[in-house]
Protein backbone atom coordinates (compact mmCIF):
# COMPACT_ATOMS: atom_id res chain seq x y z
CA UNK A 1 0.00 0.00 0.00
CA UNK A 2 1.52 3.51 -0.69
CA UNK A 3 -0.37 5.11 2.59
CA UNK A 4 2.57 5.58 5.44
CA UNK A 5 1.01 2.75 7.81
CA UNK A 6 2.19 2.52 11.56
CA UNK A 7 4.93 -0.54 11.84
CA UNK A 8 4.09 -2.09 15.59
CA UNK A 9 6.86 -3.86 17.35
CA UNK A 10 4.42 -6.34 18.28
CA UNK A 11 0.84 -7.34 17.93
CA UNK A 12 -1.12 -9.87 17.12
CA UNK A 13 -1.32 -9.80 13.57
CA UNK A 14 0.70 -10.54 10.99
CA UNK A 15 0.98 -9.27 7.60
CA UNK A 16 2.84 -11.27 4.12
CA UNK A 17 2.44 -9.44 1.77
CA UNK A 18 2.14 -10.27 -2.05
CA UNK A 19 2.70 -14.31 -0.77
CA UNK A 20 -0.46 -15.43 -2.86
CA UNK A 21 0.07 -15.33 -6.39
CA UNK A 22 -3.28 -15.57 -8.18
CA UNK A 23 -2.90 -17.45 -11.19
CA UNK A 24 -4.70 -14.79 -13.37
CA UNK A 25 -1.84 -12.96 -12.91
CA UNK A 26 0.59 -14.61 -14.40
CA UNK A 27 -1.92 -16.30 -17.11
CA UNK A 28 0.04 -16.56 -20.50
CA UNK A 29 -0.73 -13.83 -23.44
CA UNK A 30 -3.14 -15.08 -25.76
CA UNK A 31 -3.41 -14.14 -29.29
CA UNK A 32 -5.22 -11.16 -28.24
CA UNK A 33 -2.56 -10.07 -26.47
CA UNK A 34 -4.74 -10.16 -23.22
CA UNK A 35 -3.46 -13.04 -20.68
CA UNK A 36 -5.88 -16.24 -21.09
CA UNK A 37 -8.78 -16.38 -19.28
CA UNK A 38 -7.81 -18.98 -16.22
CA UNK A 39 -10.14 -22.01 -15.69
CA UNK A 40 -12.33 -21.34 -12.62
CA UNK A 41 -12.02 -24.82 -11.36
CA UNK A 42 -8.42 -24.32 -11.12
CA UNK A 43 -8.46 -21.31 -9.86
CA UNK A 44 -10.59 -21.72 -6.95
CA UNK A 45 -8.29 -25.18 -6.22
CA UNK A 46 -4.95 -23.01 -6.54
CA UNK A 47 -6.41 -20.74 -3.80
CA UNK A 48 -7.63 -23.50 -1.67
CA UNK A 49 -4.16 -25.35 -1.91
CA UNK A 50 -2.70 -22.12 -0.48
CA UNK A 51 -4.50 -21.56 2.13
CA UNK A 52 -3.97 -24.76 3.35
CA UNK A 53 -0.70 -24.33 3.22
CA UNK A 54 -0.51 -21.47 5.25
CA UNK A 55 -3.53 -22.42 8.08
CA UNK A 56 -1.10 -25.63 8.49
CA UNK A 57 1.91 -24.06 8.70
CA UNK A 58 0.79 -21.27 10.96
CA UNK A 59 -1.46 -23.54 12.88
CA UNK A 60 2.23 -24.82 14.44
CA UNK A 61 2.89 -21.35 15.82
CA UNK A 62 -0.10 -20.76 17.96
CA UNK A 63 -4.68 -20.67 17.75
CA UNK A 64 -5.37 -18.48 14.67
CA UNK A 65 -8.05 -16.42 15.03
CA UNK A 66 -8.15 -14.90 11.47
CA UNK A 67 -6.13 -15.80 8.50
CA UNK A 68 -7.47 -13.26 5.61
CA UNK A 69 -6.09 -13.90 1.91
CA UNK A 70 -6.59 -10.93 -0.44
CA UNK A 71 -7.35 -12.89 -3.83
CA UNK A 72 -7.59 -9.24 -5.50
CA UNK A 73 -6.01 -8.60 -9.08
CA UNK A 74 -5.21 -4.97 -8.58
CA UNK A 75 -2.40 -3.35 -7.30
CA UNK A 76 -3.19 -2.95 -4.11
CA UNK A 77 -2.75 -5.21 -1.39
CA UNK A 78 -2.48 -7.43 -3.92
CA UNK A 79 -1.66 -11.34 -2.45
CA UNK A 80 -1.73 -9.81 1.21
CA UNK A 81 -1.92 -12.66 3.68
CA UNK A 82 -3.17 -11.18 6.92
CA UNK A 83 -3.25 -14.46 10.18
CA UNK A 84 -4.22 -13.09 13.46
CA UNK A 85 -3.63 -15.30 15.84
CA UNK A 86 -5.34 -15.18 19.67
CA UNK A 87 -2.21 -14.11 21.28
CA UNK A 88 0.76 -12.23 20.21
CA UNK A 89 3.32 -14.55 21.40
CA UNK A 90 2.13 -16.67 18.83
CA UNK A 91 2.39 -14.36 16.26
CA UNK A 92 6.12 -13.47 17.33
CA UNK A 93 6.65 -17.04 16.59
CA UNK A 94 5.63 -17.23 13.96
CA UNK A 95 7.50 -14.21 12.45
CA UNK A 96 10.79 -15.66 13.42
CA UNK A 97 9.89 -19.06 12.17
CA UNK A 98 9.31 -17.70 8.77
CA UNK A 99 11.78 -14.73 8.67
CA UNK A 100 14.17 -16.03 5.91
CA UNK A 101 11.86 -18.79 4.55
CA UNK A 102 10.97 -19.63 0.97
CA UNK A 103 6.85 -19.98 -0.19
CA UNK A 104 7.01 -21.64 -3.88
CA UNK A 105 10.41 -20.54 -4.63
CA UNK A 106 9.42 -16.70 -3.33
CA UNK A 107 11.24 -15.50 -0.56
CA UNK A 108 8.35 -14.58 2.26
CA UNK A 109 8.25 -11.04 3.60
CA UNK A 110 6.77 -10.93 7.24
CA UNK A 111 5.88 -8.45 9.66
CA UNK A 112 3.80 -7.61 12.44
CA UNK A 113 0.37 -6.01 11.33
CA UNK A 114 -1.79 -2.90 13.83
CA UNK A 115 -5.15 -4.83 12.11
CA UNK A 116 -6.95 -6.14 14.62
CA UNK A 117 -10.26 -5.73 13.72
CA UNK A 118 -10.80 -6.91 9.82
CA UNK A 119 -14.37 -5.74 9.34
CA UNK A 120 -13.14 -1.97 10.45
CA UNK A 121 -9.24 -2.59 8.37
CA UNK A 122 -8.67 0.63 5.82
CA UNK A 123 -5.83 1.76 4.90
CA UNK A 124 -5.72 5.32 6.42
CA UNK B 1 -12.98 -37.37 -2.04
CA UNK B 2 -10.87 -35.61 -4.71
CA UNK B 3 -9.93 -33.07 -2.45
CA UNK B 4 -8.84 -34.87 0.27
CA UNK B 5 -6.74 -37.05 -2.23
CA UNK B 6 -5.14 -34.09 -3.84
CA UNK B 7 -4.18 -32.27 -0.23
CA UNK B 8 -2.28 -36.15 0.61
CA UNK B 9 -0.69 -35.79 -2.51
CA UNK B 10 0.08 -32.41 -2.83
CA UNK B 11 3.84 -31.10 -1.02
CA UNK B 12 3.30 -27.88 0.45
CA UNK B 13 4.79 -24.56 -0.98
CA UNK B 14 6.59 -23.79 1.82
CA UNK B 15 10.57 -23.90 1.69
CA UNK B 16 10.73 -24.14 -2.00
CA UNK B 17 13.30 -22.14 -2.79
CA UNK B 18 13.49 -20.71 -6.72
CA UNK B 19 14.37 -22.98 -9.37
CA UNK B 20 17.81 -21.89 -10.28
CA UNK B 21 18.68 -21.40 -6.46
CA UNK B 22 19.36 -17.88 -4.94
CA UNK B 23 20.90 -15.42 -7.63
CA UNK B 24 22.23 -11.73 -6.90
CA UNK B 25 19.30 -9.34 -7.64
CA UNK B 26 16.98 -11.97 -8.14
CA UNK B 27 15.26 -10.52 -4.89
CA UNK B 28 14.42 -7.06 -6.94
CA UNK B 29 13.41 -9.15 -10.20
CA UNK B 30 10.21 -10.66 -8.16
CA UNK B 31 9.12 -6.96 -6.88
CA UNK B 32 9.68 -7.94 -3.63
CA UNK B 33 11.12 -4.64 -1.42
CA UNK B 34 14.71 -4.66 -0.98
CA UNK B 35 14.44 -4.49 2.91
CA UNK B 36 14.78 -8.11 3.85
CA UNK B 37 14.81 -9.38 7.32
CA UNK B 38 17.86 -9.62 8.49
CA UNK B 39 19.25 -13.41 8.14
CA UNK B 40 17.44 -13.52 4.84
CA UNK B 41 19.26 -16.09 2.37
CA UNK B 42 20.64 -14.12 -0.66
CA UNK B 43 21.24 -10.56 1.38
CA UNK B 44 24.42 -10.89 1.24
CA UNK B 45 24.67 -11.23 -2.66
CA UNK B 46 22.46 -8.55 -3.24
CA UNK B 47 24.93 -5.78 -1.00
CA UNK B 48 27.88 -7.39 -3.08
CA UNK B 49 26.32 -6.64 -6.57
CA UNK B 50 25.27 -3.19 -5.09
CA UNK B 51 28.44 -2.32 -4.09
CA UNK B 52 30.08 -3.32 -7.51
CA UNK B 53 27.44 -1.11 -8.90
Amino acid sequence: CSRLHNRPTISPTLLLPNLYQNPALNAPPGPDGLPMPVDARKSQEHFEDFYEDIFEEMDKYGQIEHLNVCDNLADHMVGNVYIKFVDEDAAARALQGLTGRFYAGRPIMIEFSPVTDFREATCR
Amino acid sequence: PPRERRRRERKSGFDQPPPGGIVPGMMGAMGVPAALPPGMPGVEAISVAAAVA
